[in-house]
């Protein structure tokens, strides 16, 4: 595992699970090494994390923090990824190659988070990557910063909202 | 008045059509778009376009002491409310580390079992409904108003239940209502056969549905299916059993689970998934222990920082929670992992190739509700 | 607080089965009214003024054209209502309840809103052929009513090749549905169209094949005179080896070129909303619901003629037996039709093609071959 992310890989232990469930494997990553630990997670025999589960991202002011979990079917166990990215310059590459449920994880995460994912099929079109907001919506509302503009009565619906 | 010059119907230069399954129509289920490209019957391409439904509750979350924050989740999966419910409080208990009492525990199950069981019926109906038989889906409904009378006996609400809470339930059973599920168990129980011979054995249903709409079991895995769409394709996926949460682990149920990966093998882990609801239920009656029905939450709740994660089964599949704490009262962040969202990403590559008619059963049969995919 | 619920879904049958007594009551009266209006009507047949009018053809054509037209136009009111009630009863509900006794003039009510309502024509729309698609529609079925044998006697135009005319003029509903489909200027239209048209076309042939199978037994095209055949036994027991099959394939046919389920897929309302009427509103839509019935009780008829003994039957008189038997039958299609879900459309053509034109010239060479052996 260590030899698939070198120094990317900020921390990396074995988790106990609330209660009845599984232990899972959490670890901090870097970006720049995100696709090499996502493909050996898939592909190492030992891990075999083969279901995407979720993809989270939260706005923690100067940062972003990432959050993958995956689901091994094989060992019955899952693997947390924490990223964290400068909020400036949020960037990370895309995983929905490796992982084609993450596609729409990714859409939903640039549309409320503007979280650029390089190599994402619709990347560099926002128009078509944005997902639950209409295609000429303006900002990202998860940003702790993002301020809703009222171009006329707010209470006559989103369609006054910019 | 316009001649025969006027502007027809606009072809592709290649003959082919665009055309806009909803945001409209009944049978996409709530407000979701397809725009479906045609070459006469078959579909070329199809692009699902969500978010009509999109009220930023996660944002709404934000704003909000965790204590409000179940209200907000039966407007998630709006036919089985209570397993979003459930989701919600159990991230906060953990979060927390807040015990639920083991009473409150099997109530959850009770809930969340009826609730699996209504919404298995309206996928019954609306799914006849979908490749055409309009008879199904008043019986099923005739059934579901059943669970819908119990809950509101239990809840005052037939809908939006906000009964699961953190902590455990605000009150206890309902006198009678032990001796109504089981009699409407009975029942069901009864009905069921009923169902197949009137729709399941059905030639033309089982023509419409069988080979139709085929996951294999890698794409399943690849894109993240869970629920009955998972275990249609083969794959013996159910958190009940895998991540067991409440009392699941001491109740005996099986999951069922069909290899072919199509329409009719979703159909047929849902029907038989009824069954096994209706098991446990009568499991959770015989076990149902004495004793508080909530752990006293404080007033205003501050978790220590840091994040939890529930992953509950609701009926269409693993409906899961990450929750994130700053050590305030309101949380840092809260998203929803919608299986019918999830689902809904397996569109484009499911439809290619199909004939229309076939969209709107494999729509039906991943049983999406846009509640929870637009959040 | 279950048993009361139980008790309440009982109930609710109970009280739809009360409701369907009803209407067997209703019917009853219906028919012994309609037993006294039949002598009353041939009583008036021969007082002079009818006489002179059925000697002048012009007053004769103009005479029967506006029996038959009222006749389709009202007898659609009362079927509307009984799929409406069948219907509620299969589906554990209760159906039309306020307007009028038991709902009875709730299709009155109906048609009143429609005729009320504003008449829409889409921008877009192909002005001329959306205004006329549904009358297009609506005049195959008013002229197939013309050769219909409700008696020997009873009949518009005793036409000597009937069966072969109904089936022609029948088949150009689709030109109306295709019409309806294209002009609307709507793609859901357009695709109705487009498989209305394919399925009538299509499942036209198997018809066909089968009407001539009875020919062939009964060795005349004309209804009335298929019809006079079976006064001592229907056609299907005296001739069941063949008639039975030929009945089947007949009834899947009829159910096909009526649009009906499990061929519903020109209106499929989950996919294509309503199909080729999607932009149609008030009295033109109207006038496709009118011919949807109109031909569903034809087709009835029509089987009622070839198969079921025409208006033979003990002590009612003929055109009141002849009611009888077809709504009879009408009702054994609204059975069909909500209970079972809808074909695909390569399923439905292929099941045309594959099955029932074969199996449809199997039974017609039985047939002629039957007829020979029973005329010799």
């Amino acid at each position: 595992m260590r030899a698939a992310g070198g120094d990317g890989i900020e921390a990396l232990a074995w988790q106990a699970g609330p209660r009845q469930q599984a232990e899972s494997l959490r670890m901090r990553v870097s970006a720049r090494v995100l696709r090499d630990v996502c493909r050996t997670l898939r592909d190492h025999p030992d891990l075999r994390f083969d279901y995407p589960g979720d993809l989270c991202g939260t706005d923690l002011g100067s940062e972003i923090h990432l959050w993958y979990r995956l689901w091994s079917h094989e060992h019955g166990r899952s693997a947390i990824i924490d990223v964290i990215l400068p909020s400036s310059d949020a960037v990370v590459p895309t995983v929905s190659d490796i992982w084609p449920g993450y596609d729409w994880h990714e859409r939903e995460c640039f549309d409320m988070l503007g979280v650029r994912f390089e190599g994402h099929p619709r990347d560099g079109d926002p128009a078509r990557m944005r997902i639950l907001l209409p295609e000429d919506w303006e900002g990202h509302p998860f940003r702790k910063d993002y301020q809703p503009v009222f171009s006329g009565d707010p209470l006559h619906g989103p369609q006054e909202t910019n | 008045m316009a001649g025969s010059e006027a502007a027809q119907v606009r072809l592709e230069p290649d003959g082919g059509m665009t055309v806009n399954l909803g945001p409209q129509p009944p049978s996409t289920h709530g407000v979701l778009r397809l725009m479906v490209q045609l070459d006469g019957e078959y579909v070329r391409s199809c692009e699902p376009v969500i978010g009509y439904l999109h009220r930023g509750l996660e944002r709404m979350f934000e704003a909000r002491p965790y204590r409000q924050l179940v209200p907000f989740t039966d407007r998630l999966d709006y036919l089985a409310s209570l397993n979003c419910n459930l989701a919600m409080s159990q991230a906060i208990e953990r979060l927390g580390s807040v015990a639920v009492p083991e009473r409150a525990q099997y109530i959850r199950v009770i809930l969340c079992e009826l609730n699996r069981l209504a919404s298995h019926l309206v996928f019954f109906g609306t799914f006849a409904q979908d490749v055409g038989a309009t008879t199904a889906f008043l019986y099923a409904f005739r059934e579901r108003e059943r669970i819908l009378d119990l809950l509101e006996a239990m809840t005052g609400a037939r809908l939006t239940y906000n009964w699961i809470r953190p902590g455990g339930v605000p009150a206890d059973l309902p006198e009678g209502f032990a001796e109504g599920v089981l009699s409407f168990v009975r029942d069901l129980l009864k009905e069921l056969p009923l169902y197949d011979r009137l729709l399941t054995n059905n030639p033309i249903f089982r023509m419409r549905t069988e080979g139709v709409g085929v996951i294999s079991r890698d794409v399943a895995v690849a894109f993240g299916a869970s629920g009955p769409v998972a275990r249609g394709s083969g794959l013996s996926y159910d958190i009940r059993k895998t991540e067991p949460y409440e009392v699941y682990d001491r109740l005996d149920f099986d999951v069922p689970v069909y290899d072919e990966g199509d329409c009719m093998a979703r159909y047929r882990v849902r029907m038989d998934e009824m069954c096994q609801s209706a098991r446990i239920l009568e499991q959770c009656f015989r076990d149902l222990p004495e004793g508080d029905i909530a752990t006293k939450m404080p007033k205003v709740f501050r978790p220590p920082a840091g994040d939890a994660y529930s992953r509950t089964e609701s009926p269409r599949g693993e409906l899961s929670v990450y929750m994130r704490s700053d050590g305030s009262p309101n949380p840092q962040r809260v998203h929803v992992r919608a299986p019918s969202f999830v689902h809904l990403s397996m569109l484009p590559c499911l439809l290619r190739g199909v004939k229309l008619a076939d969209v709107i059963a494999i729509l039906g049969s991943l049983d999406t509700v846009l509640g929870e995919v637009d959040r | 607080m279950a048993a009361a619920n139980m008790t309440a879904g009982q109930d609710r049958r109970a009280v739809a089965a009360g409701q369907i007594t009803a209407g067997v009551i209703l019917l009853a009266a219906l028919l012994a009214l309609a037993s006294v209006g039949y002598h009353a009507v041939e009583r008036v047949r021969d007082t002079p003024v009818v006489a002179f009018i059925g000697e002048h053809p012009l007053l004769n054509a103009f005479a029967k054209s506006f029996i038959v037209a009222n006749f389709v136009t009202l007898h659609v009111l009362f079927l509307i209502w009984w799929e409406r009630k069948f219907a509620g009863w299969m589906q554990a509900r209760l159906g039309p309840k306020h307007v009028g006794w038991n709902g009875l003039a709730q299709t009155v009510a109906d048609a009143v809103k429609l005729l009320l309502k504003e008449d829409i024509i889409p921008a877009k729309a192909d002005g001329r052929l959306f205004v006329i698609a549904p009358f297009l529609v609506f005049m195959p079925t008013l002229l197939t009513f013309m050769v219909l044998p409700f008696s020997a006697s009873w009949v518009g135009y005793n036409f000597g090749l009937g069966a072969l005319f109904a089936l022609a003029v029948s088949t150009n509903v689709s030109l109306g549905i295709l019409a309806a489909g294209w002009g609307a200027n709507n793609k859901y239209s357009l695709l109705g169209g487009a498989r209305a048209c394919a399925q009538v076309l299509a499942y036209e042939v198997p018809l066909a094949i089968t009407v001539l199978a009875v020919v062939a037994v009964s060795g005349t095209v004309s209804l009335v005179d298929i019809g006079a055949q079976q006064s001592r036994w229907w056609n299907i027991v005296a001739h069941a080896p063949v008639m039975i099959p030929a009945f089947v394939l007949f009834l899947i046919c009829a159910l096909a070129e009526l649009n009906r389920t499990p061929f519903d897929l020109p209106e499929a309302e989950s996919e294509l909303v309503s199909g080729f009427h999607t932009e149609y509103s008030g009295m033109r839509f109207a006038f496709f619901y009118l011919a949807e019935f109109a031909n569903n009780f034809f087709m009835a008829g029509l089987a009622v003629t070839l198969f079921f003994g025409g208006w033979f039957g003990p002590l009612l008189p003929g055109p009141v037996w002849f009611t009888i038997k077809t709504v009879g039958l009408v009702t054994a299609m609204m059975w069909i039709r909500w209970t079972v879900p809808r074909f695909r459309v390569d399923q439905m053509m292929g099941f045309c093609w594959k099955v029932l034109v074969p199996a449809s010239l199997v039974v017609f060479c039985a047939s002629a071959l039957w007829g020979m052996w029973v005329q010799r």
